[in-house]
């Protein structure tokens, strides 16, 4: 029997209109000569330095000599990562900040590096309904068009210096203010005026929102304060790490190391930077093949000395250019220590209890509102659905103003249960322990209703620990606060 | 010549370069905007301008990325722009799910008469229209171009949480259409 696979039955349809004789090549050739558009011949210094910077990579990964030696010409700048100890670093004069419709675009600081150029900004006084109606695990049927557009830095000449990288330092979507870092190709040693372009706020929908923001800008060479702290590899590498990682940096000085494995899952620290007001440490939790889960995070974490007291510490946000790639099973993690480690000998960080995002595949159920259901109502479920190890039962299906609230009764380790109901636009759920809500802009469906279990948050427990040794630096390595 | 070679000629100025590109590549481009667009004239207008795009910044183009896929999402991208602002698409009655697409697509795998297939490509073109925008670009991206949902995410380099959600709402979406379907992936 002929059969054809999807690309060969939409070439065909399309086929149909665009005929295989269709030919733009001349009226493309036709435009461009008419602008006679000069292109930039750049490109020669630009694959040198690459291959300089993919020459140097290659022997600090594989030569631990000169491995060792490249440690010592790093530092680590808040916010930014790695850097090079000894180039030049310049940053914005001041913060620039802009105010349109209630909604406040501060770009709090630029930090030029002859690799790449961070900026961090902040917004705030985004109303709600600027934001697309669907949150994570509804019914991605009315996804709408939100601002994708990535912020660009333009040069006085007209050149754009375009994305590398972006990091949400807080908040994710739907929330009225948030901070943020992005990272843009290098700004060029000469040139210290530029302008930053935002063509609309990120996550927003299209046209909520006043766009075309634009921020003139001006760096100068950075302060002392400023100098790339002293960066130390305090563990040995964990195994299963990505390739493209921070973590692929070898171990240069092997110390005290702790690694605990439970449920395929991995707490390592391997990194810390010491600052005035006392360390910062860096590690990542890692799971593998065998958790399913799409995210993990901490519930909890305590970090003791060497006499097993508690260090007051708190979790901070990962260096920027830790994030994982899509589909990479980690996520990186960052703690402060408060101030200076007081009994000597190495710390140790434990973790016992952690929250995991279970993706479920095929969990679904079925009820009948009837034709004309009213506030209130209540339909008694009682079924018990299993995912994996984890069960829950759901109990009943009461009718809200503007949509449905599932009561649930969770089993063991199992919080909360992300649920939508199937093929329908312009629903937003939200979910507690016991109780998952679907409410919807528009009209309520009724009638028989498919439900789906998108994903289910679950609890962990187990002993996960790192150790890490505070280094011994000579105070005049320490930057100043 | 092969793409890279002709990316090399392009970055030294010389426009061959982009004549070579443009006559690999503009079938597939078209085909793919127009299934996004649904105006043959408005596809041509989106691949052209694309093409001229990459002609002003190929200096910036990395000869290490295979270049058909990284253009073909450039014009994924572009034509989800023009049919978003052409705002002709025809909404689906409330329910942005197409259950009918899927069915018209499994039957058009194995339909033997070419007077059945004609019909069958008719009806699935009409099915595609009526998807919103995004839904007929997740779909021509995943199916014509054949992208990962990894690559799909990618594309969008935004930020975490943003990808986080996007993802999270692409697997959940193509899971309920595959399992219309009835096949696996």
């Amino acid at each position: 029997m002929n059969t054809r696979t999807n690309d060969q039955i939409l070439d065909a349809v399309a086929g149909d209109i665009i005929l295989d004789q269709t030919d733009i090549t001349p009226r493309i050739m036709a435009k461009i000569r008419q602008e006679n558009h000069a292109i930039r011949k750049g490109y020669v210094s630009r694959l040198a330095l690459l291959s300089l910077i993919i020459a140097i990579i290659i022997l600090s990964v594989s030569v631990p000599g000169i491995a060792s030696a490249m440690r010592q010409l790093f530092g680590f700048l808040p916010g930014v990562g790695l850097v090079d100890r000894f180039a030049p670093v310049r940053v914005l004069q001041e913060a620039v900040s802009q105010e349109r419709e209630g909604v406040r675009v501060t770009v709090e600081q630029v930090i030029a590096l002859p690799e790449r150029t961070v900026i961090q900004f902040k917004v705030g006084g985004i109303p709600d309904s600027a934001y697309p109606k669907h949150l994570a695990g509804s019914d991605p049927q009315g996804y709408k068009n939100p601002c994708v557009d990535p912020l660009y830095l333009r040069l006085p000449d007209g050149t754009t210096l375009t994305n590398l990288g972006y990091n949400a330092l807080s908040g994710t979507t739907n929330v009225p203010e948030y901070e943020a870092s992005f990272t843009v190709e290098p700004v060029p040693g000469d040139i210290n005026e530029l302008t930053l372009v935002m063509p609309c706020i990120e996550g927003t929908e299209r046209d909520a929102l006043p766009g075309d923001w634009e921020f003139p800008l001006r760096l100068v060479t950075a302060p002392e304060t400023m100098n790339p702290a002293p960066v130390f590899e305090v563990l040995s590498p964990t195994p299963a790490r990505s390739e493209t990682g921070p973590d692929s940096v070898p171990n240069l000085a092997p110390a005290d190391t702790g690694q605990i494995w439970d449920e395929d899952i991995q707490l390592a620290l391997d990194t810390v930077v010491v600052l005035p007001d006392g360390d910062q440490v860096y590690g990542s939790l890692r799971w593998g093949e065998s958790a399913p889960y799409s995210v993990v995070t901490l519930e909890s974490f305590e970090m003791t000395n060497a006499l097993e007291q508690r260090i007051p510490s708190m979790q901070i946000s990962p260096d920027p250019s830790r994030m994982p790639a899509t589909g990479e099973r980690f996520v990186p993690l960052a703690f402060k220590v408060a101030g200076p480690v007081q009994v000597p000998g190495p710390v140790t960080l434990t973790v016992d209890r952690l929250t995991a995002s279970l993706p479920v595949e095929d969990a679904r159920f079925v009820f009948d509102t009837g034709p004309d259901p009213h506030k209130n109502q209540e339909w008694v479920l009682n079924q018990d659905i299993q995912v994996g190890e984890y069960s829950l039962r759901l109990v009943s299906v009461t009718r809200l103003a503007d949509g449905y609230e599932f009561s649930v009764k969770p089993g063991p380790g199992v919080g909360c249960v992300d649920l939508y109901i199937q093929g329908n636009n312009d629903q937003r759920v939200s979910c507690g322990q016991g109780i998952t809500r679907v409410q919807f802009g528009g009209k309520i469906p009724s009638g028989v209703l498919t439900v789906v279990i998108a994903n289910l948050e679950v609890h962990l427990t187990g002993s996960w620990q790192a150790i890490w040794r505070p280094p011994e630096v000579e105070q005049n390595q320490v930057p100043k606060p | 010549m092969d793409d890279i070679e002709a990316i090399g000629r392009l970055k030294r100025g010389d426009i061959n370069g982009l004549e070579l590109l443009i006559a690999r590549y503009q079938l597939k481009a078209i085909r793919t905007a127009f299934l996004i667009i649904h105006d043959e004239c408005l596809a041509e207008d989106v691949v052209q301008d694309v093409f001229i795009r990459f002609f002003r910044h190929a200096h910036r183009f990395d000869p290490a990325r295979p270049f058909g896929p990284y253009f073909l999402r450039c014009v994924v991208n572009s034509a989800l722009d023009a049919a978003q602002k052409d705002h002709r698409e025809v909404p689906m009655g409330g329910n942005g799910e197409d259950p009918v697409f899927f069915s018209l697509i499994s039957q058009a795998r194995s339909v033997e008469g070419q007077v059945e297939f004609a019909q069958l490509k008719g009806e699935i073109l009409g099915a595609l229209a009526r998807l919103p925008p995004h839904q007929r670009a997740a779909i021509v991206q995943r199916y014509y171009l054949e992208m990962s949902e990894q690559e799909m995410a990618r594309e969008l380099e935004i930020a975490t949480g943003t990808v986080k959600w996007l993802l999270n709402a692409a697997r959940t979406r193509l899971r309920t259409l595959l399992k219309i379907q009835g096949s696996p992936e």
